[in-house]
């Protein structure tokens, strides 16, 4: 079976190990566990007819102490860039990791998930904001790991852009 | 092994390899898996079967062989559910080995302290942002900005950014927008001295400016300046070698005794710091260059071995008078 590995990039806590949890098992805590190093979990799942094995590899979020070693990215099929729609500095952080992460391992498909969308009240991305990604020709959508919104289509979308 | 006599070998690997539940795999450079050892079921490592491709057997190894690199260290690996390998990869000329070591408590103690830092992270921003919408409330300047809010004498570090290479400032043209790169460079700065303990006061044209000593903290005001100007220079140094974009800032801290207080400006109070620090340090940011940080002497004072850092300087188009010494930052 076609085996791909997918990253998970971005700043500290915003939720990359949660939509794994999401997509992977279907659960949801919402106690914050920071991740140290890397966990890797792998998914089944069949794109367009084909089957493929997704291999992902939840890297810990990018900060003062722990920074993100790009040669955990070798080999990489795709990456998912995870934003904290509630703090808007983490889309800073994902353009800054994406040219290194380019720089890195190439042009792979990438998508970036603006997580956390349930807490509309604390939002800080603007049209603006979106705007500049659009520009930038860049993939994105709206996802939340505690309501299950836009997760699994997050995925789908990248593991189409794969085959 | 390191000039040691035999018995401290024999202990060392009876003792402290030992406790780490090794186990090793050998690869050939076409990814057949040639050999196992070691405590290989500990890592989920199971069944293995050898001349098979590693990387259908063992997922976490997809991709990363052949190694392109002599050696690749992963320190915290998490492949089973309670098991963290801590994992060597390094190549030899017809294979590549990989050496697993349990890291399980190791990485406990680690996650022990990123968490605090994390949570901490996480805690102040959410402060500051509450700080900012509730600047009008004078119990707030009182009690969690340590100021009097009619006004007092207090020793603050002032640290002032100008955001360099904004264009069309003056002809705006349909490709650029000066706001939104000035509310780039605001993400960028923000989070670095919101970490370091200091306050956004204000932004003036192009650059910004923050105070270190108005919140509590427990850390030398000066310090911690130092300490976000050097973030924020490394910061804008690494996004321009990454992202080939030409963003850079020209930065001055300055310290001493300022008036500090809150002033009714239109329908809400503001923040106000007025004082000769103040003054010099927005001057002398006016005349600097674009990937400098300058500092004045009573800043230089105030620092530890990071004083090994700077060196005595004085701006070309100085044209200011009765300014303090100034100090230039060299990066090692």
């Amino acid at each position: 079976m076609l085996q791909k590995k997918i990253c998970m990039v971005g700043a500290f806590a915003t939720g990359k190990t949660s939509l794994i949890a999401r997509y992977v098992q279907g659960i949801y805590s919402d106690k914050y566990q920071t991740t140290v190093g890397v966990k890797i979990d792998k998914k089944m799942v069949s794109v367009e007819g084909e089957d493929l094995t997704l291999i992902l590899w939840d890297i810990h979020g990018e900060d003062e102490f722990q920074k993100i070693r790009m040669s955990y990215l070798r080999g990489s099929a795709a990456y998912i860039l995870v934003v904290d729609g509630t703090r808007r500095d983490t889309l800073g952080t994902v353009f800054h990791l994406q040219a290194k992460v380019e720089d890195t391992i190439g042009k792979v498909p990438f998508i970036t998930i603006f997580n956390k969308y349930d807490l509309s009240q604390d939002w800080e991305i603007g049209e603006e904001d979106l705007e500049e990604l659009s520009q930038r020709q860049w993939l994105y959508c709206m996802g939340s790991a505690r309501t299950g919104l836009g997760v699994e289509e997050c995925f789908t979308q990248l593991a189409q852009l794969m085959i | 092994m390191l000039n040691l006599p035999q018995p401290i070998v024999t202990f060392l690997c009876s003792t402290v390899v030992r406790d780490r539940f090794p186990a090793y795999l050998q690869i050939s450079k076409d990814g057949a898996l040639l050999a196992f050892g070691g405590d290989c079921d500990r890592y989920g490592l199971n069944p293995l079967t050898l001349h098979n491709l590693v990387d259908e057997q063992i997922f976490f190894l997809a991709g990363l062989l052949p190694l392109e690199e002599s050696a690749l260290h992963i320190p915290f690996l998490q492949i089973e559910e309670d098991i963290i390998a801590e994992v060597h990869l390094f190549a030899e000329q017809e294979q590549d080995w990989v050496l697993l070591f349990d890291a399980t408590t190791e990485n406990a103690k680690h996650v022990l302290i990123q968490q605090k830092v994390n949570d901490l992270s996480l805690l102040r921003r959410k402060q500051a942002k509450s700080l900012s919408q509730w600047m009008d409330a004078e119990t707030v300047a009182e009690n969690i900005l340590d100021i009097r809010p009619a006004g007092e004498q207090k020793l603050l570090t002032i640290l002032v950014i100008k955001c360099c290479s904004i264009s069309g400032l003056e002809t705006p043209t349909p490709t650029t927008n000066p706001l939104r790169e000035l509310d780039a460079y605001l993400s960028t700065i923000s989070p670095l001295i919101l970490d370091e303990g200091g306050l956004i006061h204000q932004s003036i044209g192009n650059s910004i400016v923050a105070v270190f000593g108005a919140l509590p903290s427990t850390q030398d005001a000066s310090q911690q300046a130092i300490a976000a100007s050097i973030r924020i220079l490394d910061t804008f140094q690494d996004q321009s070698s990454h992202q080939h974009a030409a963003t850079q800032c020209a930065l001055v801290v300055t310290t001493g005794t300022v008036t500090v207080g809150l002033l009714q400006v239109g329908f809400g109070k503001t923040l106000t710091v007025m004082g000769q620090p103040m003054d010099i340090a927005v001057n002398l940011n006016e005349i600097s260059q674009a990937g400098t940080l300058i500092i004045d002497k009573q800043t230089f004072d105030r620092l530890d071995q990071r004083q090994r850092c700077f060196v005595p300087t004085s701006l070309a188009e100085n044209t200011m008078v009765d300014l303090p010494s100034l100090y230039s930052y060299q990066k090692s």
